[in-house]
């Protein structure tokens, strides 16, 4: 094929939201039609399928395809893509009769609870018979054609992409409403006589026609944009509007009178419908599926085996190991540093985005179980640990220390400081689990477990026993005792009553002890264990527990915290107040700033929202529990700044790991070739698609939290009115952490850990 | 629950691609013996930010594309070279086009020099653009700033409805 041709048809827009909307509305529509068509086969044949799905891959030529990319050099081009969004996606997608077929389609649930309000509300059925009056349809048809082809609007569209999708979707929607009554896709009804939509078509016609001409018979190009652009194929703007206008006026026209002789036969010979035809047998409801990852091959045999887990956590702890070396003995500059690379720029990020697709990976992975179990091992710590400290507190405490010392001393900037704290975390490990019993140490000390365990509420799946039956049967509560060998849940989780991932190291010991094979990891709507308060196994109601609120709190505004300490407005306004307050360092400005994002600032949240709990008097939300469970309700919004946070260093130094490894290795005469230090540097990546999509990550959790509070509060308070009331002062809040979020994001920020350019 | 999963992960990919762009303007137009070239912009009007440059070649003889030609990119001020790229079809969505993507980093007056060359033929353009003041991050991703609202919004309703 001739080079410039084949190039030209390789011209696609690489549009994946696009595709995405259209396999979504067209895998709907076809289980949907699917499940229909059984039981009235001739209402739906398969031809209306067909119909349907062309109508999709139509609107994708006409908006995807090359011709998009040549519409703005040819006119002819540009309006061939119209009359495809016009003419002939359009009836092919009412053909499809998609209105039964797409709304069986979606999930049960989805239907009835999601959507059965709406459609249900006489609002929407007005405006439903306002926009598909035949007067209407036909003014909107021509309307758009008419308006989007005044030379001005046409030549902003030309030129503006965000006009030009406007364009297309006016005509798109506009032809859709023209087409709906002359086809009349069923169940739809219509109280005007089928023939008029003779003189409706006729009418169309007639326009399309006078439109046509004025391209065909005009003495001069009518928009300058082509005029401008250069011409290809030896075609002038005069000729190229000519052909424009033939494009519009023959197929058009042959569009339309061919529906009107359609609608016509059909009026002359109608056939009755039957619609008392025999129903097939309906296939038996199928099995539920089953989410459980253990029952996958290969991840769950890994899963469920010892050696897995100790495969996962020997292959952590090298690793680990290998951090601590070279952050003692490696380079002392950051970002060549495996020590200042690794945690900061990869862990961090695959922490996160573990708990948001899966679960607590980390902790079942995790590498400081290894000493720990050492530790057992020589010295068989037996003491039961303290019982003031069994509770969250100290693991808060903590938390706010380790987001201190980040901050004050710039943790992610010293290898040096790195190794220490992992050592000290191996070392804290050996101490605590040598000497007290259970698993004290993950339960009431580790400040990562306790991110873990608050990010995985949010989590798709949980540990939980499949059958509660069985559980009622069995008698040897092996799950937390143990069985042959294998121990029992060490963090006294009792699995028939556990709820929740809270406390959970997705150890997996619990399934290896329970003798009826009872014990799945199982899926679950994210973060749905917070819509609920029931008493859980070894944690109680998270409505009463301060310290869990406390710890949700400190993790959510810990998210904002260390987010704007590394923008520029906040570390320049600190540097400031500093220098006038006549401090040498930004320390005590930086300490003051902690001290009052998490602890002065959560103290006044849990203060206003146990008043606020206390004067409503709700039934079975009293000021405590409401607190709790709003601060918890939090919880997604928070893990999504901190995924947003994480995602930004992890896209701009993904691939810094490359010559800090290279250069490692070189250190211990491994050598791969000279480490490529510009794979270091900071690629500034701020495109539209990094920003669009971390400002969906915080609109969803927004949204996520929204939802939860709204869950919270509504079972106790009777009418609608005043439960967005009681929720409307914490439901600002939250939007006012997003918009602070939102801020964080378009501010410019520090690139820690790389190398920078130039 | 699956489906669910991967239309969430599908739309995830989605919004974290970018698709190639081109088009614009035509800002300015060299013929040589053996070629022509168009330079476009985009956006119009050009702005402070992230703006897209695309060339399209041609013989003159016959006025048919030229697709194995060089093409550089320099964006400069009176302060000297601001933004200098290299312009192919891997960034542009018609094939038929050369596009590269500069930064310019401030409002004000531009001079856009496009150079291409084919074998022992060079073409040099040059033009004079004028960007205006970059559009505010609020206002470049409003959409998904406001789709709380909206989805929050559509959630009251039918939570009203449902109760009434």
């Amino acid at each position: 094929m001739n080079p410039v041709v084949s190039a030209a048809l390789a011209s696609w827009r690489y549009e994946p939201w696009l595709f995405v909307c259209l396999a979504t509305t067209g895998w709907v529509y076809l289980r949907g039609w699917r499940s229909l068509a059984r039981d009235l086969p001739e209402r739906l044949p398969t031809w209306r399928a067909i119909s349907f799905v062309s109508g999709l891959v139509v609107f994708f030529v006409a908006v995807a395809s090359p011709l998009d990319a040549f519409a703005g050099l040819f006119l002819q081009v540009h309006m061939l893509q119209h009359f495809l969004l016009m003419m002939v996606a359009p009836p092919l997608l009412w053909l499809g009769l998609p209105e039964l077929p797409l709304l069986h389609g979606l999930p049960e649930r989805l239907r009835r609870d999601g959507l059965g309000p709406f459609l249900r509300w006489p609002v929407l059925h007005r405006v439903r018979a306002f926009l598909t009056h035949p007067v209407v349809c036909w003014l909107a048809f021509v309307v758009v054609t008419w308006v989007w082809h005044v030379p001005g609007l046409y030549e902003k569209a030309l030129l503006d992409p965000f006009w030009h999708e406007v364009e297309h979707a006016s005509f798109f929607f506009g032809s859709l409403l023209f087409w709906f009554p002359v086809i009349q896709p069923w169940p739809s009804t219509s109280t005007w006589s089928r023939w008029t939509m003779v003189p409706y078509l006729f009418l169309a016609s007639l326009q399309a026609t006078a439109f046509s001409a004025l391209f065909v018979f005009s003495g001069r190009v009518l928009y300058p944009a082509y005029e401008r652009a250069p011409r290809l194929g030896g075609l002038s703007a005069l000729e190229d509007q000519r052909i424009a206008g033939a494009v519009m006026w023959v197929p058009g026209s042959f569009v339309l009178l061919t529906a009107t002789m359609i609608l016509v036969a059909g009026l002359l010979a109608p056939r009755l419908v039957r619609p008392g035809a025999p129903r097939r047998p309906t296939a038996a409801p199928r099995r539920p599926a089953d989410g459980d990852i253990l029952r996958w091959p290969v991840v769950g045999a890994v899963l469920r085996s010892r050696s897995g887990g100790l495969v996962l956590r020997s292959a952590l702890f090298v690793l680990a190991m290998v951090v601590v070396v070279d952050g003692f003995f490696g380079p002392e500059m950051s970002p060549m540093n495996l020590a200042g690379v690794l945690p900061w720029t990869y862990w961090r990020p695959f922490v996160v985005i573990g708990l948001l697709v899966a679960g607590n990976l980390f902790c079942m992975a995790c590498p400081f179980m290894l000493p720990r179990s050492v530790g057992r091992r020589l010295v068989a710590g037996s003491r039961p640990w303290p019982s003031a400290l069994r509770s969250k507190w100290l693991a808060v405490g903590l938390l706010v220390t380790y987001l201190w010392v980040y901050e004050v001393f710039a943790l992610w900037d010293s290898p040096w400081w790195t190794a220490w704290v992992i050592v000290g975390y191996f070392g804290g490990a050996l101490v605590v689990d040598g000497i007290f019993k259970g698993a004290s140490f993950c339960k009431y000390v580790c400040p990562i477990g306790q991110f873990n365990f608050v990010g995985s509420l949010v989590s798709p799946l949980e540990v939980r026993t499949r059958s509660l039956a069985v559980c009622e049967a069995c008698s040897t509560q092996d799950c937390i005792r143990g069985r042959q060998g294998a121990p029992g849940c060490d963090l006294d989780l009792f699995l028939p009553a556990k709820v929740g991932n809270l406390d959970c190291t997705f150890c997996m010991d619990c399934v290896r002890a329970c003798p009826h094979d009872n014990v799945g990891v199982l899926a679950r709507f994210p973060a749905s264990e917070l819509c609920t308060d029931p008493p859980r196994a070894s944690v109680g109601r998270l409505g009463g527990r301060w310290d869990v609120a406390a710890l949700a709190l400190v993790i959510v505004f810990g998210a904002f915290l260390n987010a704007a300490g590394m923008v520029e407005p906040v570390v320049g306004e600190l540097q400031r107040l500093s220098t006038s307050l006549g401090l040498s360092s930004t320390a005590p400005v930086f300490t003051a700033l902690v001290l009052l994002a998490l602890v002065v600032a959560p103290c006044v949240f849990a203060a206003a929202a146990h008043w606020w709990g206390a004067r409503l008097s709700l039934p079975q939300l009293d000021g405590r529990t409401l607190a709790c469970r709003l601060a918890l309700a939090l919880v997604p919004l928070g893990l999504a700044m901190w995924a947003d946070h994480f995602l930004l260093h992890f896209v701009n130094g993904g691939a810094t790991a490359l010559p800090v490894g290279a250069r490692a290795l070189g250190d211990v005469g491994l050598g791969v070739g000279a480490p490529d230090w510009s794979l270091s540097h900071a690629m500034g990546a701020t495109g539209d698609g990094l920003m669009s999509l971390q400002i969906l990550i915080l609109d969803l959790g927004l949204l996520a939290s929204l939802y939860l509070g709204w869950r919270v509060v509504r079972p106790s308070v009777e009418r609608f009115g005043r439960a967005t009331g009681v929720l409307a002062p914490w439901a600002t809040f939250a939007s006012l952490l997003f918009v602070i979020g939102v801020w964080i994001l378009f501010q410019p920020m520090e690139m820690r850990g790389m190398l920078m350019a130039g | 629950m699956s489906g669910f999963r991967v239309f969430a992960a599908a739309t995830l990919l989605a919004v974290a691609t970018t698709a190639g762009a081109d088009g614009g303007a035509v800002v300015a137009q060299a013929e040589s013996d053996a070629l022509v070239v168009t330079v476009f912009v985009a956006p119009v009007p050009l702005r402070a930010g992230p703006a897209d440059v695309s060339v399209l070649v041609q013989s003159a003889g016959d006025g048919n594309s030229i697709l194995d030609a060089e093409v550089s990119v320099l964006l400069s001020r009176e302060g000297g070279v601001v933004a200098r790229a290299y312009a192919d079809h891997a960034q542009a969505t018609n094939q038929l086009l050369y596009a590269a993507r500069v930064e310019v980093p401030a409002p004000g007056a531009w001079r856009l020099d496009v150079a291409v060359e084919r074998g022992e033929e060079r073409v040099t353009v040059g033009a004079a653009l004028k960007a205006a003041p970059g559009l505010a991050a609020p206002v470049r991703f409003w959409p998904w700033v406001l789709l709380p609202i909206v989805v929050a919004g559509s959630f009251l309703v039918h939570q009203w409805l449902s109760d009434s």
